[in-house]
């Protein structure tokens, strides 16, 4: 154990070329599915987001729906969470956190949503505001 | 030189599973209090400490650096038995497992920056599942994949890189 910190000099070579000799195909496999599933699912939120907009905004606490919010019409509503209350904000067929009581302000920095399925979550307050499209509970399966 | 796993006696495979448990804590730590921009993205180098066990020391020393980061990691920044340790251990167990599992019954086919990465896809994967199974209950969380998985592959390729260094530097077999 005396020469343990030796440093690398008995090997010269750059850090690169290092690296290149130990790999393996197993850490290419690994990469390829890692970068295959980064891509598949950009494009599978891509897919999804593309389309026409939302109508309405469910309100889900702890999954259940405790109100339905019309896009149409702007208008700013308050509802209760876990934590206090949680403001939410509609101005042309967009809905958003305008206020929350939330210790890191994630869901009002996450900003306006505007897309059928795209969701704002508030989750020490349990909230979350799904957004539907024009036909009632238009969720078909999403495949993986 | 010998490998450190065969001239390793009793107490100093305990002594060097601590230190490097040591390791990955204070790196939890260090992580824990960065500033992120999205709530789960962080470097993930306190597994580091977890695949220098396993090349340096074996798999149960492996498991125990993960174990006690998690769990002393959490009571120290407060957040036992929340939501967030929950995840936290979820990532940790399945990334562990998948690790050691590569280098028990695939070693030939991956250096360890191919583990790294594998622990950081199975840390995405479990946490993706148990905040869907816990929290959201929604397939929509699946839209997050994408934003947990980029940052995912970044990390786990440092801690690949830093690992590969450290173990070349300190001529541990690998």
């Amino acid at each position: 154990m005396s020469n343990r910190i030796t440093p690398p000099s008995s090997n010269p070579s750059s850090l690169p070329s290092r690296l290149l000799r130990q790999i393996r195909a197993g850490d290419g496999i690994i990469a390829i599915l890692f970068l295959a599933l980064a891509l598949g699912s950009l494009s599978l939120q891509q897919l999804r987001a593309t389309g026409h907009n939302a109508v309405k905004a469910n309100v889900l606490m702890r999954n259940a729906i405790i109100a339905e919010l019309d896009l149409q019409s702007a208008d700013t509503v308050t509802v209760q969470g876990t934590l206090g209350p949680v403001t939410l904000a509609i101005t042309r067929s967009e809905i958003r956190v305008l206020a929350s009581t939330c210790p890191n302000q994630y869901c009002v920095k996450q900003g306006a949503i505007q897309r059928p399925h795209q969701m704002l979550v508030c989750a020490p307050n349990h909230l979350a505001v799904l957004l539907m499209g024009k036909k009632e509970n238009d969720l078909d399966a999403i495949t993986f | 030189m010998p490998l450190l796993s065969e001239v390793a006696t009793r107490s100093q495979r305990l002594t060097r599973t601590a230190l490097l448990a040591a390791f990955g804590l204070v790196m939890f730590l260090f992580e824990s209090a960065l500033p992120r921009p999205l709530p789960w993205a962080k470097p993930g180098l306190a597994n580091i400490a977890t695949l220098l066990a396993l090349y340096a020391l074996g798999p149960r020393s492996a498991w125990a650096v993960t174990l006690i980061r998690v769990s002393v990691g959490s009571f120290v920044i407060g957040t036992f038995f929340s939501p967030g340790f929950w995840l936290s251990l979820a990532g940790g167990v399945l990334s562990c497992a998948a690790m050691i599992a590569l280098r028990r019954y695939a070693s030939r086919w991956f250096s360890v920056i191919g583990l790294s990465l594998a622990g950081a896809l199975a840390h995405v994967l479990a946490q993706i599942t148990l905040a869907g199974i816990l929290i959201v209950q929604r397939l929509e969380i699946l839209y997050l994949l994408p934003l947990m998985l980029w940052p995912a592959l970044a990390a786990g390729l440092i801690v690949g890189i830093a690992a590969f260094l450290l173990l070349e530097r300190f001529a541990f077999e690998h």
